[in-house]
């Protein structure tokens, strides 16, 4: 009996200790943070398209040094996972098929090449995976998981008018003709949106001509463009693209000024002279290279030379790529601040994504979302004076030319 | 075909079967039985490549019947499986055709191309084929892209549903996509395999060794040529459908030229006339290219000095030299290798 009080009296110690901290336990329980958050990434290392997007390895990596160097996202430090498609979408596919069952799993995805975006849209959608990627229509849209990580190409143009009917002295209406790729990338500015949008400003579209990828001469094209009088060309084409183009216009002594977006940058400049790309118009969303008074520049260039990259590097996708890092780590920083870690998923994350007011990447770009646009809306035109991109006008807002199937 | 030591033929059946020893029995049904098991052990990853060998496999086989076999060399075989992947595509989608209906459709109106183009074989052959074949490569991206956009998607990819099997089935993940891409492609094995022991086959290979004296014994060279042209594109139609519901989108850019001569390059790989040397080829050239793109990335993050575009010249150059090493050192191809292997293994412990 003795024993049986000693016991109970024990026992209820015991209970009275221990209750008390079990209830602080269920009431605060303990999240543990991930080791590591990583971000996939699949861009072309090899294949047609290396040329241009071969230094987004090299700035996704450096971008990772940045932000792990200024805290990673909450303590966490980030890991790219880059894979390489190799101009292949097959490739890819398997790319994605790994990333997406990794272990742990990437919590965004970038996809640097339209092929890739169009083709793994819906599994991305599947798994639920919020993906920036560059912006042929048909990657982002119909509107899921998948964000443009610069403006459309439809939309681009649609700015290069704006920026042309503001800049534009002829008394005639000016004519402008298309020479782009024949590929989805290059195609993407030849809809209906274009057209009118372009006819809306007072913008005479005179020409709709397409080569391929693998053209050396496009002569013919350039000829049919002259007859019909075209006081530009804007071309959506990238790295080999707008050189053939250009040396095409030298060789037919056609003086006509010539026009690009985001694909048109330094990496035409490396593979012909400074002389051939001289006085031609690019546009982008994001500063230049050569604004070295830009923060984010300035910071780029800190990290570029730190992991002595080749100079021949600096071409359009660095920044790009950099710009990508920081706004994956902004949402999935705002979406564990709301949903703690333990419910970090990518419904979350595409909530903030969605949230994206704004967002100045170092200074680098200024990104907003919003339900209807799933890609941003600021650019800037720049032209080439003495081998560097200087801006010529003030930051633009672009209009939305999404096509009419996907609104 | 050769036979282990101390066996031999004694019955027509035995004569005519494909798998003869018990040993032989034992390695097919384990194989199968290992390759079927495969999703429950291997990775993602490597469930994907197999379905994208499994696909490769189809149409190597085809190309095999039709340039191992036949003789008739064939640049267009990947513009033969746009054919067939355009047209489950729209059947599926435009037409609501479940998936098994819409199949063997798709491989016979590739089929029906494929004998179009190759009706110049009549009169031109080697070099001049290949640059009439050439033009399936041209015409039908052309005519995907440009004839009536509104349905096939033009230049832009074309969505296309993950195959419903009934009762609500969706085959949506690789795995699953496994269990119908394999059991086809060993189906269409044992099909290619079968075809060069008939009368057709053996039509073909006469062809193939001499078309004049094949002619004078009484084959019909036009005819037999044009059959083989149709069985290619056949089996690249049912690759190419495959391929649509697999990648769950399609392009005119997943059907290139560079893709036709891969195809050819997987055959010479692997062993050309031969369909163990298709399997071979298309296994061996899928794996590597899959192997040496993981390389980039890697030698970019371990020797950050090289810089992107420079490591990235990496991957094309091993692939490059892996296939220029195995065509100066085994121009028979791994179908050869392996013919070596079986020898030595029936002959062992005595070399002759």
């Amino acid at each position: 009996m003795k024993h049986l009080a000693k016991f109970a009296l024990v026992l209820v110690v015991l209970l009275l200790t221990l209750a008390p901290l079990a209830a602080c336990k269920q009431a605060a329980p303990t999240v543990q943070k991930p080791t590591v958050v990583r971000i996939g990434v699949i861009t072309d290392a090899t294949g047609p398209y290396a040329a241009i997007a071969g230094p987004t390895l090299d700035a996704y990596l450096d971008a990772q040094a940045y932000v792990n160097d200024t805290g990673g996202i909450d303590g966490v430090p980030i890991e790219v996972v880059v894979r390489d498609g190799a101009g292949k979408v097959d490739l890819a596919t398997s790319m994605y098929t790994e990333l997406v069952n990794m272990s742990p799993r990437p919590v965004m995805l970038n996809l640097i090449v339209s092929a890739y975006a169009e083709a793994l849209h819906d599994r991305i959608a599947e798994d639920e995976i919020p993906t920036l990627s560059v912006t042929a229509t048909s990657a982002i849209y119909p509107r899921a998981y998948t964000f443009g990580m610069y403006l459309t190409y439809a939309d681009f143009a649609g700015l290069f008018a704006d920026w042309l009917m503001k800049t534009w002295k002829g008394s005639a209406p000016p004519k402008v003709a298309f020479l782009t790729w024949d590929s989805t990338y290059g195609r993407a500015i030849l809809t209906q949106e274009v057209r009118d949008y372009f006819k809306s400003k007072g913008v005479n579209l005179v020409a709709e001509e397409v080569f391929k990828m693998a053209d050396l001469d496009v002569t013919t094209q350039l000829v049919r463009i002259r007859d019909k009088g075209a006081d530009w060309i804007y071309s959506n084409s990238t790295a080999t693209g707008p050189v053939v183009v250009l040396k095409g216009l030298k060789q037919l002594g056609y003086n006509v000024p010539f026009a690009g977006a985001i694909g048109f940058d330094w990496s035409c400049m490396y593979i012909s002279t400074k002389e051939l790309v001289e006085g031609s118009v690019a546009i982008f969303n994001f500063v230049s290279w050569d604004e070295t008074d830009n923060p984010g520049i300035q910071k780029m260039t800190e990290y570029f030379d730190k992991a002595s990259r080749p100079a021949k590097d600096r071409t359009v996708l660095y920044p790009l790529g950099f710009q990508n890092v920081l706004i994956c780590k902004e949402v999935i920083g705002r979406a564990v601040k709301e949903v703690g870690w333990d419910k970090l998923s990518g419904e979350a994350i595409k909530a903030q994504l969605l949230k994206l007011k704004n967002f100045s990447a170092l200074g680098i770009s200024t990104i907003t979302y919003t339900a209807d646009r799933y890609s941003p809306s600021l650019a800037r035109v720049y032209q080439f004076k003495d081998g560097k991109l200087l801006p010529v006008s003030d930051w633009m807002e672009a209009p939305n030319l999404l096509e009419a199937k996907y609104k | 075909m050769s036979l282990p030591c101390g066996t031999f033929n004694e019955t027509y059946a035995q004569d005519m079967a494909i798998v003869r020893t018990r040993t032989q029995w034992i390695i097919l049904v384990g194989g199968l039985v290992l390759l079927f098991a495969l999703p429950t052990f291997a990775g993602p990853r490597v469930i994907t490549l197999g379905n994208l060998i499994g696909i490769s496999v189809i149409s190597v086989l085809g190309l095999n019947i039709l340039t191992g076999y036949c003789g008739q060399i064939s640049l267009g075989q990947a513009a033969f499986m746009a054919v067939g992947a355009y047209t489950q595509a729209m059947l599926t989608v435009h037409l609501k055709w479940p998936f098994w209906a819409a199949l063997p459709v798709s491989g016979v109106v590739a089929a029906i191309v494929g004998l179009v183009f190759g009706t110049p074989s009549l009169r031109v052959k080697g070099f001049y084929l290949a640059m009439a074949t050439l033009a399936a490569q041209f015409v039908v991206p052309w005519m995907i892209v440009n004839v009536k956009p509104d349905i096939t998607g033009g230049i832009h990819s074309f969505r296309v549903p993950a195959p419903a099997l009934g009762g609500g089935l969706v085959l949506n993940t690789q795995t699953e996509m496994f269990y119908v891409i394999i059991p086809i492609a060993v189906i269409m094995t044992f099909f290619a395999k079968n075809i060069v022991r008939t009368r057709v086959g053996r039509a073909f290979v006469a062809i193939r060794d001499n078309d004049l004296a094949a002619e004078v014994m009484g084959v019909n060279v036009f005819r037999y040529k044009l059959l083989a042209f149709a069985i290619c594109s056949f089996y690249a139609g049912i690759a190419g459908a495959l391929w649509a519901h697999w990648m769950r989108n399609i392009a005119p850019t997943h059907f290139h030229l560079v893709d036709s001569i891969w195809y050819l390059g997987m055959l010479i790989v692997g062993g050309i006339g031969s369909t163990t040397g298709a399997v071979f080829g298309a296994v061996f050239i899928r794996t590597l290219d899959l192997s040496v793109s993981l390389l980039s990335p890697w030698v970019s993050s371990t020797f950050p000095a090289i810089g992107g575009q420079a490591s990235a010249a990496l991957s094309p150059l091993l692939f490059g030299l892996a296939i220029l090493l195995f065509i100066l050192f085994e121009p028979r191809g791994l179908y050869h290798r392996w013919e070596i292997f079986k020898a030595a293994y029936r002959l062992h412990p005595y070399s002759h």
